[in-house]
Order: structure tokens, then sequence, then C-alpha cells
């Protein structure tokens, strides 16, 4: 479904991985680990093509720029590590969302719903600054997984959660499509089918 | 008619110590700002004498080339100073803004003195260039405005405009709040003005005509249409900086470049 092949990025001079290659079938969640300073986030924002790399991803065969831009980063969504603090709240950021123009055509599932199941109904209508760092985590994500996107980018989407929390989260995600970033050795185990070790990409590092 | 009374050079050097009050309070507060208060001062003093000077062959020669040449370099002088203000630029800034400003200001001069004035021909340079350099003015402060609030938002929102990128938004969608609230930010002391003028405030335009000797009751219907053009070409101004800036900031694939603000 995904092909990546010899990803790069390089930041300021420095080369953070070269020659990233493999590849993700339908229903398949891996797990990306690496120490801090090897770029496994950077790996995630190049998939959502955020930022400039060399390379080729490819999903169903098809290029970001066959696909359309902004339409592939509605299949391949990104969840950063800490959301941002948007004006409003996260009702308000999921209407705006639900305004761009390539959502238009997406059956969601209801975000608030997905929240609910993760206890984070109530801080829903709540402004994005009075949210503790896992309750706004949780209702980012809960808006990611509502857009029903083709393939889920996690940075460590449950860093800021406690036990219990986490599973409810790991539950609802388990079977989908997923690239995850996690430091937690155990959850690679729960959640992942395979693991990409970075450190064999990097250069400066040795 | 009264007769009006001529300022003479020595007029000038009165009010030029003025500006010791500036320099007092710089000098007590340890702003650090005489020098630039100084040069500022002399500099004012210079270009002001010498445009009354310029503009008296330039009125009578009645050249359209002479008065589009004035006129360029007015707006050239006028982007530079847009940009030299704000926190942060971008490369090829300078290029971007001259033209903003030269559509902006020149149209809606040409509207003030072909269709409001009823001037003929439309670039009698009497009229067109105080209007011009009024407008630019004031469009200048808009486009400053514009281009810093923009791309503050650019760079220190940064997550805010790539979390929306990451849910499939278009450059344009994800950073559209940006030029919205830079455009409402410079529009505020227009339309702040327009609320106090007249019953606070004497615009220095209509001040400068009342002084100069023009009947207070013409003045105000001068100042009337420069105000409406001024509300107008900032307007139009800060609004195409903004998009221009936003539109500088991504590539065509949609991907935010901070690393272009210098």
């Amino acid at each position: 479904m995904l092909e990546v092949e010899n990803l790069s990025r390089e930041v300021g001079g420095r080369v953070l991985f070269r020659g990233l290659s493999f590849s993700l079938n339908r229903g398949e969640s891996l797990a990306i680990a690496a120490p801090s300073g090897y770029g496994k986030t950077q790996v995630l924002r190049c998939l959502a093509h955020l930022v400039p790399h060399e390379g080729t991803v490819k999903l169903d065969d098809q290029s970001p720029q066959e696909v359309g831009i902004p339409q592939w980063r509605r299949k391949v969504v990104y969840c950063p590590q800490t959301p941002p603090l948007f004006r409003g709240s996260p009702a308000d950021f999921a209407e705006q969302v639900r305004m761009f123009a390539v959502q238009a055509e997406v059956d969601w599932e209801d975000p608030r719903a997905i929240a609910a199941e993760w206890q984070v109904d109530k801080v829903w209508e709540k402004p994005w600054t009075t949210l503790s760092g896992g309750e706004a985590q949780r209702a980012a994500l809960a808006l990611a997984v509502a857009t029903r996107p083709e393939i889920l980018l996690l940075d460590e989407p449950t860093s800021a959660l406690d036990h219990a929390s986490r599973t409810l989260i790991e539950d609802k995600l388990y079977g989908r499509t997923m690239i995850w970033v996690t430091h937690d050795s155990e959850q690679v185990g729960r959640v992942a089918s395979r693991t990409i070790d970075l450190t064999e990409y990097g250069e400066t590092h040795g | 008619m009264d007769e009006i009374i001529h300022v003479g050079p020595w007029g000038i050097a009165g009010a030029a110590s003025l500006i010791l009050a500036n320099a007092a309070a710089s000098f007590w507060l340890r702003l650090g700002l005489e020098k630039k208060i100084l040069i500022g001062a002399i500099r004012a003093v210079i270009q002001l004498l010498l445009l009354g000077y310029v503009l008296v062959p330039v009125f009578r020669l009645k050249s359209p080339w002479l008065v589009g040449a004035i006129g360029v370099v007015m707006v050239l002088v006028a982007a530079r100073e847009a940009i030299r203000r704000s926190e942060r630029a971008y490369k090829g800034a300078w290029g971007d803004m001259f033209v903003t400003l030269l559509i902006a200001a020149s149209i809606t001069s040409w509207f003030g003195t072909a269709v409001l004035v009823g001037v003929d021909p439309w670039w009698t340079p009497r009229y067109f260039i105080p209007l011009l350099g009024m407008l630019l003015g004031n469009a200048l402060n808009g486009i400053t405005i514009g281009i810093d609030s923009t791309l503050r938002e650019l760079d220190e929102g940064r997550s805010r405009i790539e979390g929306r990128l990451a849910l499939g938004a278009t450059w344009w969608e994800a950073s559209r709040h940006a030029v919205a609230e830079a455009v409402r930010l410079a529009m505020m002391p227009t339309l702040n003005m327009m609320t106090v003028v007249g019953i606070v405030s004497i615009p220095g335009m209509m001040t400068g005509q009342i002084l100069g000797g023009t009947p207070p009751e013409i003045a105000a219907r001068y100042q009337i249409i420069i105000l409406f053009m001024i509300a107008a070409t900032v307007a139009v101004g800060t609004v195409t900086a903004s998009v221009i800036t936003v539109r500088r900031l991504f590539d065509d694939e949609h991907r935010l470049r901070v690393e272009r603000i210098i």
C-alpha cells in the first residue's frame, strides 16, 4: 500500500537519515525506533509531505504529486506528539477541518463520539489552551481518526497518558494501517508487527 | 480672504527647537534615541524643504514623464521603508511590495484626481503628487503591519498551520486566518481615525490646507475624499501584501518554508 524508497532528510546540512526504504501493507502497523536525535519525527513529516526530502514515497503506486498534496495529507495523516494550541476548542477546530476542500466528500466518523470513548468529550467545547497535555493529545487524535485516513502517522501518541487511557487508545486503533514512533518498547510489542531501527540509516551517529 | 502669513527661516528654526522635548525625554529615560532624533529631524527638514523647491518646477513643467518618474521613486522608497520597519521579512519582499504599493496607490490616486476631483489631465502634478504621497504614507504603515503580523503568525504559529496542513488544508486554508488578522490590525488605525476625525482630531492635511489659506469648507471636502481614499488604499495594499507574503512562504507543494523568513 505504502512504498518508501531511498528516503533521505537533511536539516541544516546534517543528514538525519539516508536510504530508508520499506513498505507497509494495508492493516499493518509499523514502529520506528531509535534514540532521540535520529529524526524519527522527521520520517513521519516526510511521509506526510510536510518537509522537503529526497527519495520516493508512493501510496497505491501514486506519488504525492499525482494524488495532489492536500489529498495526500488527508489520506496519510500526521499526528504530532504535542497538538498545537489552536484558537477555540476541539469542536471549533473540527468544524474548521470539515470545511477543507479535500474533506468535503469524506464520510467522517463522529469525532466527539471517539472523544467520548477516550473520556475527553467533556473538554470538547473547552479552549485548547485550558486542556491538559493528555486531554489535548486525545482530542487531536480523536479528530484525526474521525477523518478516516488511510494511514495514521503517530508521533508518541500516548506519551502524556496514563496506563488506562493508553489501553483505550491502543484498542481503538487496533487493526488500522499505522506507523508509530514510540520510546516505549512494551508498546512496540503491543501495537506493531514490525520495527524499523532508524539508527541503521543515520550517518552522523555512526 | 486673509493674507497667507509666510513662515520664515526663524520660524522653522523655532519649530525645530520643539524637537528638544523628544531629546530631553530620550536623555532622561535613557532611551538612547538622541542620535536617531537628531538625524530624523535634520532629514525631515531637508527632505521637506527640498520637496517644496523640487515641486515648483515639476508643477510648472507639467510633464507626465516627470510625474511618473517621481511617482516611481516615491513608491520605491515607500516599499523599502515598509520592509525595513517590519521585524521579519523574506527574500524578494522589496520587489513584491513595490508592485503592491504601485498598484494600490496609483489606482486610487488616479481615481481621486480623474474621477473624484475631476482634474484634467488626471496626472496634473499639483494634485496627483500630494495625493500619491498621502496615500503612500498611509499604505506604507498598513503594509508594514501586514507583513509583520503575517510573518509573525507563520513563524510563531507554525505548528498551528502545519496542524491544518496535516489534515489536508491547502496553503490558503491553512493560513488565511493569518491574513485576516493582519488586515484587521492594519485597518484599525484608519477606522479609528474615521470615528474621531473632526471632533477630536483635525488631520494634518486639512490643518495644512487651512493654515495655507484654503477655506475650511473646501478643505473639509478634500479631507473626506482623502480619508476614504486612504481607507481603500490601506485595505487593498494590506490584503495584497499579506496574501503575497503567505504565498511566498509556501512552496508549490503546500509546504510551509519558515526558513525563507529573514
